[in-house]
């Protein structure tokens, strides 16, 4: 049951916060849309879980573990409904086609190759810019393995874009 | 334009097409009776997924059964755990047996520094809880091979959770004589500069000597050019007695720790030199990186030169990781932890999938986990335990990290962790379910000890 003052307390971190964890999706998904669904479940989830919350200090973290593992939820529905060969295409949004240049879609293309660990640690430390502490805490793994994660991403990264030249 | 510069340029540009956001619907009622299918927001939204976070622990609950064969420890120690007992600080216990104290840094938050936790080993047991000294926390802990004496950096307030990797001061604490109490004096090893972070620390088997790694470059969330300082202190005086400085424009950048402080620099057990763990860096193009963790043996008695590896022999190289097809294959270290021995390296591995596609880490069925014994150059290695393979539940994903939190010298016995998760539902909070135990001979035992990785900066035993 949310507690008092909690729709107020959660409208307040959704107007300080909502539009970097939609970055954050979108740089996940590909789909502004989907990107908003998935951080209005995660203020949801805040909402319905106010009163739980040992320490509302953490809830900007807990809105942003509860993005990632929805974007996860996103691509696993989206992988089982789309064939693969056709998947990084549609995943992206005419709009976002439109707005990006070719050699910047390459990029997030080539980001949504990644396993899942690296493109979320490459994200989480380049556009969020966090420091390895809170990206660990969102991702739930060590420090260790965001930082091996997020260099082997960026290795792995500069090999496909080298690759596909 | 570099890949790094490529790659951040993009991302921008995509996050900048982000400019207005629909504001947040929350549902009239406060207190819905059933958490079920919401009136407002996307027709499309499906919201059977907020039965899943109930089903998903009781299904994290069966996968872990299914991993490891969980029992409890009670009476008497696992087989190869140090007890607690009378010691001489200074001393080194047996070096194969595994400690009879761990020591526990919390990750700490802009309003809670993080603590000092000591436990016992054999049984879990949190023996003492240390408070940091006002406005500090405590950031990276190390132990000695006498089991009781341990050095942990303090921190400055984290108004930023990557300041505890800051140093402003050292503290001694050791453990009395049947674990009735503690002492915790300040050392006069210097802080470290602002921009410096830690990223190793060991203690030498006498208790007399810390090593320390250093990161030149915080700000660094790419392989970059830069260099590393490896410093040994007195314990007692806090000078420094040795320092050995990476080199810049060699083919290795000193990453620092590639899993925190602890285990990323082991001294070894004769005392005459130190083990090391780099992230190592080779730029095999214009654009391209190799990234593999390394270890690298010190010889103390050689004379410090202008470059830290002058004095250093590789010792594992190019341990793990394939990279084929625009992805890593499976089965890559999680980390390394150096052993005492100076010869090699333990690990654990970690089940980062290769998806073809890239698009989703979801998998029925995990492959197996392993810890392994590595040593050399082009990643031969011995498996010296292998986790049982994990199958989750009809329409949920399983994920796991092995991985070694601490090593006899020889790497014969170690303590490990597993970790292994139900991903299912946005609302998965903490999904992972930690396995500690003794792995020895062949035969991994659990250990009563219950952590929660997400939520500790440093572990060391």
């Amino acid at each position: 049951v949310p507690a008092a003052g909690a729709e107020g307390q959660v409208t307040a971190l959704y107007q300080a916060h909502a539009t970097g964890l939609v970055r954050l999706a979108m740089l996940m998904l590909g789909d502004q849309g989907a990107a908003e669904d998935v951080v209005q479940d995660a203020f949801l989830g805040l909402y319905r879980r106010w009163s739980a919350l040992s320490d509302p200090d953490r809830a900007v973290a807990y809105a942003r573990s509860s993005v990632l593992n929805g974007c996860r939820d996103a691509l696993r529905r989206r992988s089982r409904k789309i064939p693969a060969a056709l998947l990084e295409p549609d995943a992206e949004s005419a709009e976002a086609r439109a707005l990006l240049g070719e050699e910047h879609r390459e990029v997030l293309v080539a980001l949504r190759r990644l396993p899942s660990r690296q493109r979320e640690a490459v994200v989480l430390r380049h556009c969020l810019g966090l420091p390895e502490g809170e990206v660990a805490e969102a991702m739930k793994v060590s420090r260790g393995t965001v930082k091996s994660a997020s260099h082997r991403g960026l290795a792995a990264l500069a090999r496909i874009l080298k690759e596909d030249q | 334009v570099s890949i790094d510069n490529r790659i951040r340029t993009a991302i921008g540009a995509t996050a900048a097409t982000v400019r207005e956001i629909p504001p947040l619907t929350l549902p009239p009622d406060p207190a819905p009776a059933h958490p079920g299918r919401l009136p407002v927001r996307r027709p499309r939204r499906d919201w059977s997924g907020w039965l899943i976070p109930v089903a998903a622990a009781v299904a994290v609950i069966a996968v872990a059964a299914t991993l490891v064969a969980v029992r409890t420890v009670s009476g008497p120690a696992p087989h190869g755990v140090g007890q607690p007992g009378p010691a001489t600080s200074g001393v080194a216990a047996n070096p194969n047996q595994v400690p009879a104290y761990y020591a526990v840094v919390t990750k700490p938050t802009a309003a809670t520094p993080a603590d000092l936790t000591i436990a016992e080993t054999a049984t879990g047991k949190t023996l003492f809880t240390i408070k940091p000294p006002q406005n500090t926390s405590f950031g990276s802990v190390t132990a000695a091979a006498d089991d009781r004496t341990f050095i942990v950096s303090v921190a400055p307030l984290p108004s930023d959770l990557s300041l505890p990797m800051v140093v402003v001061g050292w503290d001694l604490l050791r453990v009395n004589p049947g674990a009735t109490g503690y002492t915790l004096r300040r050392l006069s090893i210097p802080a470290t500069p602002r921009k410096t972070l830690l990223g190793g620390l060991a203690l030498s088997p006498d208790g007399t000597e810390l090593a320390a790694l250093f990161d030149s470059d915080p700000a660094a969330t790419a392989p970059v050019e830069g260099a590393a300082t490896l410093r040994i202190y007195s314990v007692a005086s806090g000078q420094a007695l040795h320092t050995w400085q990476s080199v810049s424009k060699q083919n290795l950048t000193a990453l620092g720790a590639n899993s925190g402080a602890s285990g990323t620099v082991t001294w070894l057990a004769n005392g005459h030199g130190l083990a090391f763990v780099w992230d190592a860096t080779e730029h095999t193009g214009q654009d391209l990186w190799k990234v593999t963790p390394e270890v690298w043996r010190l010889d103390l008695a050689k004379p410090p030169g202008t470059g830290l590896l002058a004095g250093s022999t590789p010792v594992v190289m190019n341990p793990t990781g394939v990279f084929a097809g625009g992805v890593w294959v499976n089965g890559i270290c999680s980390r390394l932890y150096a052993t005492a021995d100076g010869n090699g390296a333990v690990c654990g591995t970690e089940s980062m999938l290769a998806v073809p596609n890239g698009t989703t880490d979801c998998q029925a069925t995990m492959p197996p986990l392993a810890f392994r014994a590595l040593s050399g150059d082009g990643g031969s290695y011995r498996v010296l335990y292998t986790v049982p393979s994990a199958r989750a539940p009809k329409g949920k994903c399983v994920d796991g990290i092995a991985s070694v939190l601490w090593a006899s010298p020889s790497g014969s016995t170690l303590v490990g962790v597993v970790s292994t998760a139900l991903v299912s539902g946005s609302l998965d909070l903490g999904p992972f379910t930690n396995v500690v135990g003794v792995l020895a001979h062949g035969r991994w035992t659990p250990l009563p000890i219950h952590v929660q990785l997400g939520q500790v900066a440093e572990l060391a035993f």
